[in-house]
């Protein structure tokens, strides 16, 4: 084995990497290059080892209260009523909307008075308002944990 | 029968609605997911909160999980977004910084001085850059996650996940050395 074979053998054993495509003369450089680039690398790896080892240590410090599978279960069926009875609401908000919707245009055929048909509008405008700030779509407190 | 296949087998049934095989598949992930959750918020209280969340919306969304990713990626993505709206809600990091403190000066008593200190050292480098930028650190650097992957679960571009963790460890190496020489 020639001494460039012997090199090209320490540097890919050392990390380098052949490239393919290269021929004998071009092989060294390639490997240097990657060799290099291994060495660059490593020491990237040495920067970011520090925060690295303070996650792992942080990962063996949490101390995890893992609820039980009929807890998780619990939460599920709660949030699954919690789920039907927003639907509820929100089809009787619809409903609502649409009676008043009805109201203002039988209102318009009867020809009543202007502001009552602007009062009943400002209030089909900032109804779904009313009902978000009464009703928000959030949990209502912790389920488990 | 081994994790992976009993994995699958409690994926099947969650997905036809089996409430019992999803509260196994949680369960099974639960400790995984609260310590990814708690090293991105540094906030026990929101740590919890953000499990439930994601809980909820894996149930919901169960059906949807057509297993290229792993399940534990699956539930890490929507872990992820559920945080990325948290923030971008609040846009403030103060209270990241506030709990961290609180956190470390409660649960680190037991370990040793010289420990505590590294730790502590590298955790104020690491609350000095943004939520988003050390999201992308942690998902690459600490899970091993693909640029592609990071980019999908921060929903942003490839390349704009590259250049988030190349800014974050130039941010990370400068910080550190300046605090090094503090130290010393």
């Amino acid at each position: 084995m020639g001494r460039k074979e012997n090199e090209l053998k320490r540097l890919t054993e050392n990390g380098g990497q052949r490239l393919e495509g290269c021929k004998s003369k071009q092989l060294t450089d390639c490997v240097i290059h990657q060799q290099k680039k291994y060495e660059l690398q490593s020491s990237k790896d040495r920067d970011l080892q520090p925060f690295m080892d303070a996650f792992t240590m942080f990962d063996e410090m949490i101390e995890v209260d893992v609820p039980t599978q009929s807890e998780l279960i619990m939460t599920l069926i709660k949030h699954e009523a919690q789920q039907r009875k927003i639907l509820k609401r929100e089809i009787l908000l619809f409903l609502l909307i649409a009676c008043l919707v009805l109201i203002t245009l039988v209102t318009l055929f009867l020809q009543t008075p202007i502001l009552f048909v602007v009062l009943q509008l400002v209030i089909v405008c900032f109804l779904p308002f009313m009902y978000k700030l009464e009703n928000p779509h959030e949990r209502e407190g912790k389920l488990f944990l | 029968m081994n994790q992976t296949n009993l994995e699958q087998q409690w994926i099947d049934k969650a997905q036809l609605g089996d409430k019992e095989a999803f509260a196994n598949l949680f369960h099974m992930h639960y400790s995984f997911l609260y310590k990814y959750l708690f090293k991105v918020t540094m906030n026990h209280e929101l740590s919890e909160d953000l499990i439930q969340e994601t809980m909820l919306r894996a149930y919901q969304n169960i059906r949807r999980f057509n297993g290229q990713s792993k399940f534990s990626s699956w539930l890490i993505t929507i872990a992820t977004r559920l945080y990325i709206d948290v923030i971008r809600k609040r846009k403030s990091e103060e209270t990241w910084r506030k709990q961290k403190q609180l956190m470390l000066s409660q649960q680190l008593n037991e370990k040793k001085q010289t420990d505590t200190l590294q730790w502590l050292a590298v955790m104020d480098v690491m609350a000095t850059i943004e939520a988003d930028v050390r999201l992308a650190i942690l998902l690459k650097h600490y899970y091993g996650f693909s640029y592609d992957e990071v980019a999908a679960m921060l929903k942003i571009k490839t390349g704009t996940a590259k250049s988030k963790v190349h800014y974050g460890l130039q941010k990370l190496r400068k910080e550190w050395k300046t605090d090094g020489t503090k130290r010393k």
